[in-house]
């Protein structure tokens, strides 16, 4: 049984999505963590 | 056009670069040490960010970069797809971190735990399966160090290895794991926004499409969902992963340095951060037929597609992002290595009446001791990369049901947790030899489960919680 294009293309943009949201989750949390002085 | 995607001194200036920055951040934040409680744990009071980012960096290593590519390239889809499920080990892991924390508030490592819960003859089978794994997987990144240098510069191999363990050693030596968290943090986000990058410019130059079209006529197994060989290494690596983070004191102490309230979320949001990544780079590797791309070796496929489609910009990316992968794996290993032999080995078994001050400067000389003896071993190359670490897979896997049942079963006694390790590596390792690397954590999960199975059904004697609370005398 073979992936069709559409599959394909749905796992490989929602990988690229999820990975660029992630840099901004992670910074996100560092300002509110900054901001509480609840880095360390 | 030259053999290599970058000048051996463009790569060169690179690691001197950040192996400064990254020396002298070390340095930087090791000032604020004071105790051997700052330096093995950070103080334990890791928030929120620095949490989730080194839950996450650490988990990315040369593996994720290198390898997933390569088993996308050899197994198709299900290779990024069951590469992404090693994710399941760190989400799996927060509610275990939760436990951790409210069990052992004063513990230092994982073999504290295993010595409390199941007597001395456990621990020291334990302290032995977890010298095994923590030396392949060292010995194994500062082998992908030397090999990513020299495959993308031409830079000789043990120049590349001895630069990136000098850096490693040398930040985590100044700074402790306050270093190794914080910069963790940066070296995630360098590798995200590097990886993402290079898919973005990759899918805008070929196109997903064109790429789906190739594979369906020239590769279709690449595209086959029911492809055997490829849904058993899935299976593999889940145990293997599994028994990786459940045992390894990299990921003990990180549990054990986070602030209480932040450790489950913390794994949890790093495991689903994680998730993607190796589908983003093994979708790298579907280009390579198609741009009629065949490597000399199958764990350099991303690099050099991303190196022939992105000219000398995608290499210097690639170059920098499995570079940030292995400091962020290099640097968490040594420092959990070194706080397991300080602990476990110095001052449990050698030296119970070391102070505080004693404990830090050999956990300093430690860190040191480990960075010479994994150069020593990776001087040779004597193994690949893949062979190394499924090696230790049939150790790892057999630690799996003694740590869980030991965390929430009291039924568990020592006797039948240090058989099921024994048993489960000896079983796993006959698979490793006699059948193939791809059962070898299988079959020691499977049989150190029934061990422990058999173990808290004749158990008639519950152990106490409150034995795991040891407390040190103050200095």
């Amino acid at each position: 049984m073979m992936m069709s294009a559409e599959t394909f293309q749905l796992l490989i943009v929602t990988a690229l999505i999820l990975s660029s949201l992630a840099p901004l989750i992670l910074l996100a949390l560092y300002v509110k963590d900054l901001f509480a002085k609840d880095l360390w | 056009m030259t053999e290599f995607a970058l000048s051996s001194q463009l790569a060169f200036t690179i690691v001197a670069v950040f192996g400064l920055a990254w020396i002298a951040f070390g340095w930087w934040l090791g000032r604020a040490n004071k105790s051997h409680e700052d330096y093995a744990l950070a103080g334990r009071n890791v928030g929120f960010a620095f949490a989730a980012a080194t839950a996450m960096a650490t988990w990315v290593t040369s593996n994720t970069t290198l390898v997933a590519p390569q088993l996308t390239y050899q197994f198709g889809v299900w290779g990024m797809i069951g590469y992404s499920f090693a994710a399941l080990g760190l989400i799996l892991f927060a509610p275990l971190a939760k436990r951790i924390k409210e069990l052992l508030p004063h513990g230092y490592t994982s073999g504290d735990f295993i010595r409390l819960r199941y007597g001395r003859a456990a621990w020291y089978v334990f302290i032995v399966i977890s010298t095994v794994y923590a030396f392949g997987w060292l010995v194994s990144l500062g082998m992908a160090g030397g090999i990513l240098l020299q495959a993308l510069s031409g830079l000789e191999y043990h120049i590349g290895m001895s630069a990136i363990l000098l850096i490693c050693v040398f930040y985590t030596l100044f700074g402790g794991l306050r270093a190794v968290i914080a910069t963790d943090f940066i070296q995630a986000l360098i590798i995200i926004v590097g990886v993402v990058l290079v898919a973005y410019l990759l899918m805008d130059k070929v196109g997903l499409e064109s790429i789906h079209q190739n594979l369906s006529n020239d590769h279709p197994q690449l595209l086959d969902l029911l492809f055997p060989a490829a849904m058993m290494f899935l299976f593999n690596n889940i145990f293997f992963g599994l028994g990786e983070i459940f045992h390894s004191n990299v990921w003990w102490s990180r549990a054990l340095a986070f602030k209480k309230r932040v450790a489950f979320k913390a794994f949890f949001l790093g495991g689903l951060l994680w998730l993607p990544i190796p589908i983003v780079t093994g979708f790298i590797a579907l280009a390579a037929p198609q741009l009629g791309i065949f490597p000399p070796s199958p764990d350099m496929v991303g690099p050099t597609v991303a190196a022939s489609v992105l000219g000398e910009v995608g290499a210097v990316i690639v170059f920098i992002v499995v570079f940030s992968a292995l400091a962020s794996s290099l640097d968490s290993l040594l420092a959990a290595t070194a706080d397991l032999l300080t602990r476990d080995v110095y001052h449990k078994l050698l030296k119970p009446q070391a102070g505080d001050a004693q404990l830090l400067k050999v956990n300093r000389y430690t860190v040191l001791l480990l960075g010479v003896l994994t150069w020593l071993l990776c001087l040779p190359q004597l193994s690949s990369l893949g062979a190394l670490l499924n090696f230790t897979g049939a150790f790892v896997a057999s630690t799996i049901f003694p740590i869980l049942l030991g965390l929430y079963q009291r039924r568990l006694t020592g006797r039948y947790a240090c058989a099921a390790m024994v048993l489960g590596t000896a079983i796993g390792l006959t698979g490793y030899f006699v059948i193939g690397f791809y059962v070898a954590a299988l079959l020691s999960a499977a049989v150190s489960g029934a061990v422990c199975g058999v173990g808290v059904l004749r158990n008639r004697q519950p152990f106490d919680w409150q034995r795991l609370s040891e407390q040190e005398p103050s200095a």
